[in-house]
């Protein structure tokens, strides 16, 4: 039984959902969820009693940088500011937020670099192939719906920034967006497997991993859609919300993750 | 909505009257009669009416706002663009005259003018016109009544829809063609 | 050294010997842009005189061009050319146009245009993987839907790869067959020649990317310009009722979208709403096509609304009928315009055309007609079976025990079941009824005898000898819809008259529109009000068809561009009939005016011209090909040319269009060939050379 397991069993029926939801919120004052962080009731009675949650989030901060194992690495632990929510009821599946995402950021129309993807639910919905069962599922060839996947600006802890060896996915000082640093990404692809919604790409031309950075808070494949049916909101857990797409690679926790659990 | 007083001067009674416009316009694409604006929470008054609209006209921020005067029933009504266009404000204060005989007269009028095409009936029971229908034999009873609508004649497409025009501007074979057309041929024609 | 736009290269199949092969785009063939272009110039080079569709010989054609997967708006056709099937008696050139996300992926794939040559000793379908291309076993596909053959094929290729295949109907050969993409797209009449190389299909899946010449920011400033002059589907750009922001308005609009009409199937269902046209993001509500194709019943049964690849308009309707199932089909069906034509082999629906039956029909009409891949020629093959029907034709040219085999009795009580029959009739060549009915419209009308009431105007047909019917004819346009339907060797599939034609504006700003770009307002008349030919209506026929080629060639959509209008008050309704070069000069850097790119395009359209002849082996167009039917002059019986209220010409009037439009085009005007100086003036020397040889230059 893992930690946080052990922690639910012993936790009343209110509490075990609040675990279960892996979070606590603290708000940081402003309208931006600040901190999120998996608890179990000690630590979250613990942090209860921390009222300036930014003090919290730069001592942890600080404590991690002590540890010599994570030198060079910074932990995600800030919320995104926004998230990209799409509406799969009005998508006309014209694929314009993939060429706006990529022409107007890469110069480029480049569909398997989007960082919002329809082409792959195109035919059959996000299960593939159906072997001649077209109406039991998704897609053209199915019911007739056609979903839009975009980035959920995952919560602490971040999958596709925990596992990158080279701590190349950071949060976006201006949006909280996790964004690839191309300065560090070595184009391992690690990041892409440790996605649960396989949102991360790997571009051919960088050679370089790369994801939605919201477009640093002005996202284009919002402006693009010609049906509204992307929207840029406030930042909320999408992630309970979305069946992941694949089967996921998740690193071992390492030495940092004591440092803060 | 209390009686709180929600502008403190004219300039920003103005402002709130532009804002309430355009809600209208763009919300429920109807005109706004001047008489909400004697109401709370605007609760103008008669005496500064002038100014209060003077304000509205001139500043370069309003310029979307459009006042329409119907100087036959006294009334005022603003609209905003881009919003409402000039032409449906024109139909809007037509029907709000509740006058139907000189609404479909002039509406089938224009459309056999300008397009030039015949008018079918079933327009009218949409926005701007909202009439009923089931009223039309009565309107076109009156019509062919008054002198001043002897140009407006109607006929039946092969589908039983009713069609009208202004023998002004186009022939019967004319409209007859084109009804023809929109109701049945451009199907065939896709 | 990178290439913006096109890919670079071309993919060349030889299916006889198993060869695959590259050739160099721009070095070959940039001076035909893409798609019909590239596909002109390979027939005329490689296809000799003689060789017909089904032959090893023939090519088969597929490609989009410089723009597509580009992001250009609307820019996701893709064509296929070859010698098409339905011809008669000589197999001529031909196009069938698809849209859907098939081309843009085969340019994602790294490839222009795909050629196929040959054929295959067994059934086969080709697999695209970027630059990985296998010629694969298709024999488990063989006999199988179009539905099946994709599911099939997207399972081994991925779920994200776009497939074109053919059905049973092109398997067999049956002339009257088509090639479909993405369960709604398909490209008439040339199914069967897939189907006599032992070709199934071509899977496509690209990881690749299209790289755009132009610095980003001016790209965007671009693509949201020409967004801001869009308006609904063949560019209506009035609301077809009355809306607040709307001027103008016209119940035949295809921008249907108003506040209480839904997409009433979605989940929750939504609002098409106003559609003010500077709201860009509501331009996809505009078209709900659904009400218009299939009446205000559909509404309630519309999922959404679909189409190609990067289009913000969307035209393909998205339906789920739960009682269609009933007939033994899906309840989903996705379809636009003439693609619903399955439920148009009925003729009359218990509950009326617009009613609940035939709305069943539809959905029916669509599962039969997309999996066994059968054509109808722009809706020719049910007039041709209603006219045998009713003429008791049907029952001198079928044995007894075939046409009674038929469940007739279905058809007279309008049932979809009928639909069924019909059309597995003719996707087996089943019988007689189903081999001549399949044949297409010129072989049935001869080996069943149909007679001269065949050719009135009841029955559509506009080239007798070529068995096509009217499409956008008179009735768009008089003598320029006539003109133009007398150029292709199928029914002419030209939008650019009909996008300006039919666009809901008022005649005095079309006219005011149409000065700017053809010198005078004379060049359109109101509808249904024609007046006498005039050089500038010549004008605008050449400009439509070299248009039409052009935006083949690029591909941009012909049921959208090109864009003398816009919904713009702003802007007088002005649209920009430059969008097409901007696009082309900002996507390859290759900058081209306006005038030069419709000079490319005049030579595409042109050598389309030299092929027929060559085909025909005569230079006589105006008396053997461009011709125009009886029922033009003829009807409505008691009316008069140039009156108001029909669409009748008048005999000399139109010999004088053809005069002036022959001279418009730098033709001679006693043939209507081109001359020699026309094909040199349009870098079409070696074309003018062959043609000397064969004495055919005027």
């Amino acid at each position: 039984m893992g930690e946080s397991e052990k922690a639910r069993s012993m936790l009343g029926k209110e509490l075990q959902e609040k675990v279960v939801d892996g979070c606590e919120c603290i708000e940081s004052g402003g309208n931006t969820g600040f901190l999120k962080r998996p608890t179990t009731r000690r630590r979250f009675l613990k942090l209860g009693a921390t009222t300036v949650a930014g003090l919290a989030s730069m001592s942890m901060i600080s404590a991690f940088m002590a540890n010599p194992a994570n030198a060079g690495k910074v932990p995600v632990i800030v919320n995104s500011k926004g998230v990209l929510l799409a509406d799969p009821a009005r998508c006309a599946a014209c694929r314009r937020c993939e060429l706006a995402c990529t022409e107007f950021n890469n110069g480029k129309s480049h569909p398997v670099i989007a960082r919002v993807k329809v082409y792959r639910n195109l035919n059959f919905g996000p299960q593939g192939g159906q072997y001649g069962f077209y109406n039991s599922q998704g897609g053209k060839f199915g019911n007739l719906r056609v979903i839009q996947d975009t980035c959920k600006q995952c919560p602490h802890p971040v999958p596709c920034a925990d596992v990158c060896p080279r701590g190349a996915i950071e949060a976006s000082p201006t949006t909280g967006a996790r964004v690839v640093n191309p300065e560090k990404c070595v184009g391992c692809k690690i990041c892409m497997a440790a996605c649960p919604w396989d949102m991360i790409s790997y571009d051919p031309d960088t050679k370089k991993a790369t994801k939605c950075f919201l477009c640093n808070g002005k996202p284009e494949c919002v402006a693009a859609c010609p049906t509204g049916a992307i929207k840029y909101i406030k930042w909320r857990d999408l992630t309970k919300q979305t069946p992941p797409r694949a089967a996921v690679y998740r690193q071992a926790p390492d030495a940092s993750c004591a440092t803060c659990h | 909505m209390s009686g709180e007083v929600i502008a403190v001067d004219h300039k920003s009674l103005a402002t709130k009257i532009a804002e309430r416009v355009r809600e209208d316009s763009r919300l429920t694409g109807k005109l706004t009669s001047m008489e909400v604006f004697y109401e709370r929470p605007y609760s103008l008054k008669p005496e500064e009416t002038e100014d209060v609209l003077r304000l509205l006209i001139e500043a370069e921020e309003h310029k979307d706002i459009n006042i329409l005067r119907d100087t036959d029933a006294g009334k005022v009504y603003f609209y905003a663009s881009p919003y409402i266009c000039e032409a449906y404000a024109k139909n809007l204060l037509l029907a709000e005259r509740n006058n139907p005989y000189v609404l479909i007269a002039e509406t089938v009028r224009e459309e056999s003018r300008m397009y030039p095409r015949p008018t079918c009936s079933m327009l009218f029971q949409l926005p701007p016109y909202e009439l009923n229908l089931d009223d039309l034999p009565f309107f076109l009873e009156e019509i062919r009544k008054r002198e001043d609508m002897q140009d407006i004649k109607w006929f039946k497409a092969s589908t039983d829809v009713l069609y009208l025009y202004s023998e002004r501007y186009m022939s019967l074979e004319h409209a007859k063609g084109l009804a023809e057309w929109v109701e049945v041929e451009q199907f065939e024609n896709q | 050294m990178s290439v913006y736009g096109w890919s670079g290269k071309i993919l060349r199949v030889d299916l006889s010997t198993g060869r695959i092969w590259t050739e160099n785009t721009l070095e070959k063939y940039k001076d035909y842009l893409g798609a019909t272009g590239i596909g002109y110039k390979v027939m005329w080079d490689e296809v000799p005189v003689g060789v017909k569709a089904f032959d090893p010989e023939n090519r088969i054609i597929f490609g989009g061009g410089p723009l597509i997967g580009s992001g250009s708006p609307c820019g996701g056709r893709v064509a296929i050319t070859s010698l098409f099937p339905t011809s008669y008696p000589v197999e001529l050139i031909g196009s069938g146009h698809m849209g859907g996300h098939w081309g843009a992926e085969l340019k994602f794939a790294g490839w222009d245009a795909v050629i196929i040559q040959g054929k295959a000793a067994n059934p086969v379908w080709l697999s695209i993987m970027d630059d990985k291309v296998e010629i694969r076993d298709a024999r488990q596909l063989w006999g199988s839907g179009i539905y099946r053959a994709t599911a099939e094929i997207c399972a081994e290729m991925g779920a994200e790869a776009q497939v074109a295949a053919i059905g049973q109907a092109g398997e067999n050969l049956v002339r009257m067959a088509c090639v479909m993409t993405g369960n709604s797209h398909s490209a008439g009449g040339i199914g069967g020649v897939m189907g006599s190389k032992n070709l199934k299909a071509i899977g496509v899946r690209g990881t690749g990317s299209v790289k755009i010449k132009a610095d980003k920011k001016e790209w965007k400033e671009l693509v949201n310009y020409v967004l801001s002059l869009a308006g609904s589907n063949n560019q209506w750009v009035v609301p077809s009722t009355p809306q607040p922001w709307a001027e103008f308005h016209a119940s035949n609009s295809r921008w249907t979208a108003r506040k209480g009409l839904f997409w009433g199937a979605a989940n929750p269902p939504v609002e098409t709403g106003t559609c003010d046209p500077r709201d860009m993001n509501s331009i996809g509500y505009r078209c709900q096509k659904a009400v218009f194709d299939l009446g205000p019943i559909a509404e309630q049964f519309t999922v959404r609304m679909d189409g190609c690849h990067s289009c913000p308009i969307r035209c393909h309707m998205q339906i789920s009928v739960p009682t269609a199932e009933k007939y033994g089909v899906s309840r989903y069906a996705a379809n636009t315009c003439i693609g619903w034509w399955g439920r148009g082999v009925i003729k009359t629906y218990p509950d009326g055309a617009r009613g609940m039956t035939a709305l069943e029909g539809a959905v029916v009409g669509k599962h039969m007609t997309d999996d066994y891949g059968v054509w109808c020629n722009y809706g020719q093959i049910n007039r041709d079976f209603q006219y045998a029907y009713e003429k008791g034709i049907l029952k001198k040219v079928l044995s007894e025990k075939e046409y009674k085999s038929i469940p007739f009795d279905l058809y007279e009580k309008g049932s979809p079941e009928f639909i069924k029959d019909f059309v597995r009739r003719i996707a087996f060549r089943e019988g007689e009824f189903g081999y001549a009915l399949g044949e297409g419209s010129a072989r049935v009308a001869e080996r069943w005898g149909f007679e001269e009431d065949y050719y009135g105007y009841s029955y559509n047909i506009w080239n007798r000898k070529l068995g096509y019917p009217k499409h956008h004819s008179t009735e768009n346009g008089g003598q320029v819809g006539a003109l133009i339907n007398s150029q292709y060797n199928r029914d002419a599939q030209c939008h650019s008259h009909v996008n300006f034609y039919a666009c809901g504006l008022p005649l005095e700003i079309q006219k005011r529109l149409a000065a700017d770009v053809f010198g005078s307002g004379d060049a359109i008349d109101a509808y249904r009000n024609y007046t006498p030919m005039n050089v500038y209506k010549a004008k605008f026929a050449k400009w439509s068809l070299i248009r039409k080629e052009l935006h083949d060639s690029l591909p941009l959509c012909n049921w959208m561009f090109p864009w003398i209008v816009s919904p713009l008050k702003e802007r007088g309704y002005k649209g920009d009939t430059t969008i097409e070069a901007k696009l082309y000069s900002a996507v390859t850097g290759d900058k081209k005016s306006e005038a030069e790119l419709d000079l490319v395009a005049e030579r595409i359209f042109n050598l389309h011209r030299a092929l027929t002849i060559r085909g025909m082996g005569t230079k006589d167009m105006r008396k053997e090909h461009d011709l125009v039917p009886d029922w033009a002059y003829d009807y409505p019986k008691d009316a008069k040319p140039f009156t108001a209220g029909h669409d009748k010409m008048d005999r000399e009037d139109m010999q004088k269009a053809f005069d002036m439009f022959y001279k418009e085009c730098g033709w001679d005007v006693a043939t209507g060939a081109p001359t020699k100086e026309t094909y040199q003036k349009l870098g079409l020397g070696f074309v003018a050379d062959e043609l000397g040889k064969l004495g055919l230059l005027p």
